[in-house]
């Protein structure tokens, strides 16, 4: 628990000591206000719009979550399909080779005229930024799987179902976790770059706007935002983590 | 545990398993080779050999997880997929089958929660007797090798199969270990009857344990010789002269099954 309570407190000095050291640096460096806003300035901008920004924050974290959970199926079933019908992944393999090492974001220009401003383009680039890493663990954790304990289940005659939910599953969680940890916050950034190509709403939009504008106070308060629901992101898997293994933990 | 159903004595010893005619090969390399063996109901055999003879793919078939090549292999006169469907099959390996996210006592009910048998143990009382009483909520990893080992045996045996394969379970621990957990293993099949074969390199372990060794020869396995092992039960004398009479004479025939195949293996 001390160990615990000293990281807390590391985080704590962090936050409190950015805005410090953001006052402290303007005044030394004299960079216009355009340039580098005061965070004084950057906390109006959060108290007088709270409605505007509420609104595109909703309207990124929807695009994250729902192409997030796309990537999460799609990965499931294609690393269950890979493990149950190995000949799947010789088929599979070089498409997702190739898409893989295509960049998004020039496929996001291809995505834009085809499908136009509306959700499935964005969830689609979601869904390209979060999907690898998934899949390549998931996969890498059903192999991980005890051969030696599937071999009693097969000689209890048990399901598919019972050995992926008794067996393959629990070996497939870290490296589960791990992936989502990357993947969980990657879709918020692939939501924000979405919404940088083709938007007329979402915290990526606001933030083409703003450039267009001048508008330094704007975009900082968009990187607090951005930067806040990303650490959440992070901690809640964290927390996640913490709480699935605490069989691991000392008692 | 469970009461001890007699079979009448009139009745003529059935064959719980009967091997007849095994052949087995992985792609051109032979494996095993006219295989012919019968277990009677409740007897204990050991399967003895040099390491890649062949005597852990003939537990794998037993345990319908390998299928034959040729020959049959019956299970109370029916196929192994039969038992295995009706779930009269518990095994055990060398390496504890144990998920480390479950506790001891959760790692004996899995067996439970694929199993839709009736007549099982309580594995609460099941571990109790097995001496982990103290430790039905400790993690695999909080566990010693031969713990780990007990509470594998009793996911084992936890549904009452009709069969128990082993696998050189106690292959892993030391010496003082593996000769307590002989004792004990012993006693359980006592109170149980089940129908066990071993798969083991000890002579001393085969002799401990065994109504019946059959000794393999290597590559490709074939049945060198079938041993009665003539010592009263439970079998706690391993000092004794008659003991290290029956140790002898099956560690001649295990060597015997050596030369016959040209020696050792390299």
């Amino acid at each position: 628990m001390k160990r615990f309570r000293r990281a807390a407190l590391a985080y704590l000095l962090l936050f409190a000591s950015i805005p410090l050291l953001w006052e402290a640096f303007i005044h030394f460096s004299h960079l216009p206000g355009v340039v580098l806003p005061p965070p004084s300035k950057v906390w109006d901008v959060l108290r007088d719009e709270p409605g505007i920004l509420a609104y595109n924050t909703g309207v990124t974290m929807e695009e994250a979550l729902l192409g997030y959970a796309v990537a999460n199926l799609l990965a499931l079933v294609l690393a269950l399909g890979f493990i149950w019908f190995p000949s799947t992944e010789a088929f599979v393999a070089p498409w997702t080779v190739m898409i893989k090492n295509i960049p998004y974001v020039t496929i996001a220009g291809i995505l834009l005229i085809t499908l136009g401003d509306n959700l499935a383009p964005k969830l689609l680039i979601v869904v390209l930024v979060c999907f690898f890493p998934l899949l390549a663990n998931l996969v890498k954790g059903f192999r991980a799987a005890d051969s030696v304990l599937i071999d009693r289940l097969a000689a209890l005659n048990a399901t598919r179902g019972q050995v992926f939910r008794k067996v393959l599953w629990p070996s497939a969680l870290p490296f589960y976790l791990a992936a989502h940890e990357t993947s969980f916050t990657g879709s918020i950034v692939g939501a924000i770059i979405a919404e940088w190509f083709f938007s007329r709403k979402g915290l990526g939009y606001l933030v083409v706007q703003a450039m267009s504008d001048y508008r330094g106070d704007v975009l900082y308060a968009v990187n607090l935002i951005a930067g806040a629901l990303a650490l959440a992101a992070y901690f809640s898997c964290k927390l996640l983590e913490r709480w699935l293994f605490r069989w691991q933990r000392p008692r | 545990m469970r009461q001890s159903v007699l079979p009448a004595v009139a009745s003529p010893p059935q064959s719980a398993i009967r091997i007849a005619g095994l052949r087995k090969s992985f792609g051109p390399v032979p494996v095993l080779e006219g295989i012919d063996l019968d277990l009677a109901e409740g007897e204990f055999l050991s399967l003895l050999g040099p390491s890649g003879c062949g005597k852990t793919t003939l537990l794998r078939i037993l345990a319908g997880l390998e299928t034959a090549w040729e020959g049959t292999v019956a299970i109370d006169g029916a196929p192994v997929a039969d038992a295995r469907r009706r779930q009269e099959i518990g095994i055990a390996f060398q390496r504890a089958a144990l998920l480390p996210s479950r506790t001891a006592l959760r790692n004996v009910q899995l067996t439970l929660e694929v199993c839709h048998r009736s007549g099982v143990f309580d594995p609460e009382r099941l571990l109790r007797e097995f001496g982990l009483g103290d430790f039905l909520h400790h993690y695999p990893h909080q566990l010693s090798g031969g713990m780990q080992q007990r509470v594998n045996i009793a996911a084992a045996i936890v549904h009452h199969p009709r069969l128990l394969l082993l696998d050189e379970p106690f292959g892993a621990l030391d010496e003082l270990t593996r000769e307590a957990l002989w004792a004990w293993l012993a006693q359980l099949l006592l109170v149980t009857r089940q129908t066990a074969v071993l798969v083991t390199h000890s002579v001393e372990e085969a002799v401990t344990l065994s109504d019946r060794v059959a000794v393999l020869s290597a590559r490709p396995g074939r049945i060198h010789s079938l041993l009665s092992v003539n010592l009263p039960r439970p079998r706690t004398g391993r000092l004794d002269e008659a003991f290290a009479r029956e140790v002898t004479r099956v560690r001649r025939a295990l060597y015997a099954a050596v030369d016959a195949a040209g020696g050792p293996p390299p």
